[in-house]
């Protein structure tokens, strides 16, 4: 790995910028050239904000593949390199081999962050490569078995590795989250929660759907009784309803139906899909409200990723009610 | 577990209900339900800040769920002329470009307007009988933040009909209300002192939130992070390390078309006693035993009894004023102050002000603390340089080099950040030595670009958190600080008047007060 690290520096001099690496992000990309150029590209959307060096481990190809650059920016009388990209074929790399060269190109004491896009979480590189992550981004709903690298995530959840993990499935679901629970910071409203008997979810795959069921029912205390079924504390049967509407990977409407005739909703305005319409119709109506979806671009959903603090442990939470309902509809 | 959302009681304080699915989410989100009523909404400060600032705060989902807004002025508006005036603001002035239709349709029902006249009680029992509309219609609560947009004068009258109409915090106890005062607070510390009289006839201190729209800025904000959440600066904070501080709020502009405001005012009372003495007290002041706003407040005001105000016979000694003849800034030949409309020709107002004070405590005994402030200058900027003292003992360096003494310049704007100067060895055979620059810059730093001032000070005055806000007791303070300057001044004429051009760095006399001020 010598000479990439030496191509590196001679770059970075060439650009008279100094090293200013703050995060080492090893990447793993597996049969995704679309994912891949977005990767090449959207270092710089990184490394702008925080000067990373990004690890770019491609699982499509060979050793051939191989290149460094890096990218510098003015700052006062200074010129920073705001990114350092190394790009690597590891194609015919076992796991310990991955390992051992991931590791060599890190910039050592420096945080480590891994970005995983394999094809499947139960993978030695996986594993292999967490041992030198602090924490691991990955993206559940992306590929095509979404449902079954859920199922592969919701595994881990009793491993030590749990809390190390941010999927981004689950993170750009917080809009939706805050949307559904801002109803509920008025207290007169609150009272209604005990009472939820249905859950409406649309979406455009599953994931999300399960994501969303699942926290709303681990935050109320619901246990899940049936496959799309929980039972509240009172022992009530609360049903769940998916719709599979909209884009993939995207929610497009939460609806909660109380005891007591009330109905709360969330969906996306029909004129403009980054606004959202708040309800409340039946026993305690309120006027309709329309309010901005955050919407975050991905870039963005991987930086909080990277920087977030643990949510008190919510996400895990969340996650043991999913492979519960996971293992009932099996 | 959960976060917690506030109802009222009956005495105004906030019961607190469990939200369980607030766990975990972070949300900006005002709690408490309210009604915002802008005095002036037809004014200049409306149309340029106010409104675009609520907008972009309904952009961002951080008004309450239930917000209602009413304007209240001369202007004859229908409720229906006043939206398409406010969505006319946004689209002109907001950072964030045209109204979004579906979010500005679902704000502008939440808008209405009444044409009012100050003087007629009726008017605010009208805005009291809407204000219960809103309440019903909307949800708003009994929450009521007054913002009083309009000129200075016309403060005292609104605040006496808010009581004649019982509009007043001692006739709703089912909510809160708070007031926004817009600076100035007073022309001088006589005035300052009879509208706190009237203030306080209606409204307690926890209930007034007068505004320095500085302080709002991030780069202020981030002063006290800057000292209290890193270890490596705060032990070097004082007379013992510190040889200077220098405070500059300069500006390339005139006074525009704000002659006659600018007649009365001066750059003592425009930008030192407010702006400049706000900065000068979160530079110096003690680390506050909590973040709570009136904890930081304290310190603040300790600062600013710690400053013993020049004597008459000082005032000429301590500071140096100075008003811009015609000169050329950005390539542009620009006119003298005696030139501009509504300026007297003769005027004796200053235009620059620059000040030494001392700060007579422990940390700061013997450190001078140079102000200045002005208009026409090379240079937009605000910052605050702190310059340690000089090495004791050279050790390094050629014969011909400088070793230049550390610097820290918090950059308020533009550029928003933090640079640091020390010295580093050159490069070669030689022991040369250079001075060169660290720098941090907020919109790389972050790659987030800050929110305009108003927006976080409104947001906090609705939350009730008065921290950046200005406590009546350091207003009080200030103004003594300044007012032999101001009496001194006032009194005697200055007959180099006008005594800098236009685009230059201010007046010579400027050097002999403080020969060491940063190059604008």
């Amino acid at each position: 790995m010598d000479d990439l690290l030496t191509a590196l520096a001679q770059d970075r001099r060439d650009r008279g910028g100094v090293c200013t690496t703050s995060q080492n992000v090893i990447a793993f990309v597996e049969n995704d050239e679309a994912l891949l150029a977005w990767m090449a590209r959207s270092g710089e959307s990184f490394g702008e904000a925080h000067g990373f060096r990004i690890i770019l481990l491609d699982a499509s190809h060979g050793d051939e593949a191989r290149a460094v650059r890096t990218q510098c920016k003015e700052c006062g009388d200074t010129t920073l390199t705001s990114l350092e990209h190394i790009q690597i074929g590891v194609r015919q790399l076992d796991a310990v081999q991955l390992r051992s060269i991931a590791h060599d190109l890190l910039v050592p004491n420096v945080r480590t962050v891994l970005l995983w896009a394999g094809t499947r979480l139960r993978d030695e590189r996986f594993t292999a490569l967490c041992e030198l992550a602090q924490r691991i981004v990955l993206f559940s709903s992306a590929g095509a078995a979404a449902l079954q690298s859920l199922q592969e995530l919701c595994a881990m959840n009793d491993t030590p590795l749990a809390e190390r993990i941010r999927d981004l499935a689950y993170m750009r679901l917080l809009p939706w989250q805050d949307l559904t629970a801002q109803f509920f910071d008025e207290p007169d409203l609150a009272e209604e929660l005990p009472s939820i008997t249905r859950v409406e979810i649309a979406s455009g795959s599953e994931p999300e759907a399960y994501y969303l069921a699942a926290w709303l029912a681990g935050r109320l205390g619901w246990q899940p009784c049936a496959h799309l079924a929980f039972c509240n504390p009172r022992g009530d049967r609360v049903r769940i309803d998916f719709h599979k509407q909209g884009r993939p990977r995207r929610v497009s409407g939460v609806a909660l139906h109380t005891s007591g005739g009330c109905r709360f909703g969330v969906t996306v305005d029909p004129d403009a899909d980054d606004v959202i319409c708040l309800t409340v119709t039946g026993c305690k109506a309120r006027p309709p409200r329309c309010v901005p979806l955050h919407d975050v671009d991905i870039v963005s959903l991987v930086e909080r990723a990277i920087f977030e603090p643990d949510d008190g442990g919510v996400y895990l939470e969340t996650l043991a009610h999913v492979r519960r309902l996971l293992e009932l509809r099996a | 577990m959960a976060t917690t959302s506030p109802a009222q009681t009956g005495d105004g304080m906030a019961k607190t209900s469990v939200n369980p699915l607030r766990a975990g989410i972070e949300s900006s989100r005002i709690a408490d339900p309210s009604t915002i009523v802008f005095f002036g909404a037809s004014g200049d400060l409306f149309k340029r800040m106010l409104m675009p600032a609520i907008y972009n705060l309904r952009l961002n989902d951080i008004l309450p769920a239930n917000f209602g807004l009413i304007g209240f002025a001369r202007t004859p508006f229908t409720d229906d002329q006043f939206r398409d005036y406010c969505k006319q603001c946004v689209n002109e002035f907001s950072r964030s470009g045209p109204v979004k239709e579906s979010l500005w349709n679902d704000l502008a029902q939440r808008i209405s307007y009444i044409t009012a006249n100050f003087d007629d009680t009726s008017h605010f029992e009208t805005l009291g009988q809407r204000l219960d509309e809103y309440e019903k219609d909307f949800h708003a609560g009994r929450n009521r933040l007054f913002y009083l947009a309009t000129p200075p004068s016309v403060f005292p009258k609104i605040i006496a009909q808010l009581k004649a109409a019982k509009l007043d915090p001692a006739h709703d106890k089912e909510g809160w209300s708070r007031i926004i005062v817009e600076k100035p607070f007073g022309t001088d510390l006589a005035s300052a002192r009879a509208l706190q009289a009237e203030v306080e006839k209606v409204f307690n201190e926890s209930q007034v939130y007068r505004i320095d729209h500085y302080l709002g800025k991030e780069t202020v904000q981030d002063i006290m992070a800057l000292r209290f959440a890193n270890t490596i600066f705060e032990p070097i904070w004082t007379r013992n390390y510190v040889q200077s501080v220098q405070i500059t709020a300069a500006e390339t502009l005139g006074v525009e078309n704000r002659g006659a405001y600018y007649e009365g005012a001066g750059a003592l009372r425009d930008m030192i006693q407010n702006h400049v003495m706000n900065l000068l007290a979160l530079v110096a002041m003690e680390p506050p035993a909590s973040s709570d706003a009136d904890a930081i407040r304290n310190e603040k005001y300790k600062v600013f009894s710690a400053i013993e105000p020049p004597s008459p016979e000082q005032v000429f000694q301590m500071s140096v004023r100075g008003q811009y003849d015609a000169g050329t800034v950005g390539g542009e030949t620009v006119p003298g102050y005696r030139t501009e409309p509504d300026v007297r020709p003769d005027s004796n107002t200053e235009t620059y002000a620059a000040l030494r004070l001392y700060i007579n405590n422990w940390r700061w005994a013997g450190v001078p603390f140079f102000l200045r402030s002005g208009k026409r200058l090379a240079r937009k900027v605000s910052e605050i340089a702190i310059t340690f003292s000089p090495i004791p003992h050279r050790l390094f360096g050629e014969k011909s080099d400088t070793i230049e003494q550390n610097v820290l310049v918090i950059k308020i704007q533009p550029d928003e950040g933090i640079s640091i100067r020390f010295n580093a060895k050159v490069p070669g055979q030689k022991n040369h030595i250079r001075s060169v620059t660290m720098d941090f810059n907020y919109g790389t730093g972050f790659g987030v670009q800050s929110a305009p001032a108003y927006e976080r000070l409104i947001a906090d005055a609705m939350r009730g958190d008065a921290t950046l806000f200005t406590r009546w007791d350091a207003v009080e303070r200030a103004w003594e600080v300044v007012m032999p300057l101001l009496e001194v001044w006032q009194s005697i004429k200055d007959r180099t008047f006008p005594n800098y051009a236009a685009g230059s760095d201010g007046p010579q006399a400027a050097h002999a007060l403080n020969p060491g001020w940063r190059p604008l």
